[in-house]
């Protein structure tokens, strides 16, 4: 019976109608009642494109007074380090007028003039 | 549902997971059967059958409900399936394969329950030119229209009833030879 029928499927009778009638190809078991939520599994994810808001957090009332007493800390020791670095910057500066007056105190009360000084330099004899 | 039930939910990206799945489950077994009548053996059907659903998931915004979504998918699978086609031209078949390998192929495939005259009508059809091969499946194992195909190929209905009938001869050509 097996012989006859493919032998009617051979040469000439055969006509390729009869190939529809049978499917010759398999699937492994259960694969596609298994396709569809494999194939799920597989997509990617689509990411969330919408930036996230940035929100404000509202500070219990103990942690706001906190961050006030500390704003007061900083500021305090902002203004007295800015404070401290004036005053050396002070003390410096009359250092160093200090220094120049008593220079032109030398020169002045030095007795010494131009054509002294000239005959020091050149080595000529003032006399 | 039916394909405006789809569109609607799909262009919403709460639903569209949902949607797509619905997609996958109606035609997952037509392209299946499709793509694995021109690539034969059943894992590289499945990889063609995932690439095509991961590639339309991918390009799913760009889908706007213009086309039918049978068309769109169909368009995928195809285009999926003949590039692989090209890229493995020699290995599958080539002029020089000799006949009846892909038969012996065939029958030795684990997928395959086939007899001998199974085998050769499908080496025949391995055997057609890709865009031949496409229509003959469309239209011989699928039944679909000539208009329907016209609309995934992008051929005229005359080129495809041309394609076919040339198909159909080649194939019953090569039956021949081989009895």
């Amino acid at each position: 019976m097996q012989d006859s029928k493919s032998n009617k499927r051979k040469g000439k009778i055969m006509n390729i109608e009869d190939f529809k009638k049978k499917e010759p190809f398999t699937i492994p078991e259960n694969y596609f009642e298994q396709f569809a939520d494999n194939m799920m599994n597989m997509l990617p994810k689509e990411q969330v494109k919408e930036q996230k808001k940035h929100r404000t957090i509202a500070l219990p009332r103990i942690a706001r007074y906190i961050s006030y007493a500390a704003m007061l800390i900083m500021m305090f020791a902002i203004g007295y380090t800015l404070y401290n670095t004036n005053k050396t910057t002070q003390n410096i500066t009359a250092e160093e007028h200090y220094e120049g007056e008593y220079i032109d105190e030398i020169l002045n009360n030095y007795p010494i003039d131009d054509y002294t000084f000239y005959c020091y330099l050149t080595g000529n004899d003032i006399n | 549902m039916n394909d405006n039930e789809i569109v609607a939910l799909l262009a919403d990206k709460a639903t569209r997971e949902a949607a797509f799945s619905s997609i996958i489950k109606q035609y997952s077994q037509p392209l299946y059967w499709h793509i694995r009548r021109m690539v034969l053996s059943h894992d590289d059907a499945n990889d063609l059958l995932q690439n095509t659903f991961l590639k339309a998931w991918s390009n799913i915004d760009k889908f706007r409900g213009e086309s039918q979504i049978s068309t769109w998918i169909h368009r995928i699978a195809v285009n999926e399936t003949l590039t692989f086609l090209g890229k493995n031209k020699g290995e599958i078949v080539s002029i020089d394969t000799p006949e009846g390998e892909i038969a012996n192929r065939l029958e030795s495939d684990t997928y395959f329950c086939g007899d001998r005259a199974d085998a050769l009508f499908n080496e025949a059809i391995s055997r057609l030119p890709e865009k031949q091969r496409l229509v003959f499946t469309m239209k011989y194992f699928r039944e679909m229209k000539y208009e329907e195909i016209s609309q995934i190929l992008d051929t005229s209905v005359g080129a495809l009833k041309a394609s076919y009938h040339l198909a159909v001869k080649k194939i019953e050509k090569y039956l021949e030879e081989q009895d």
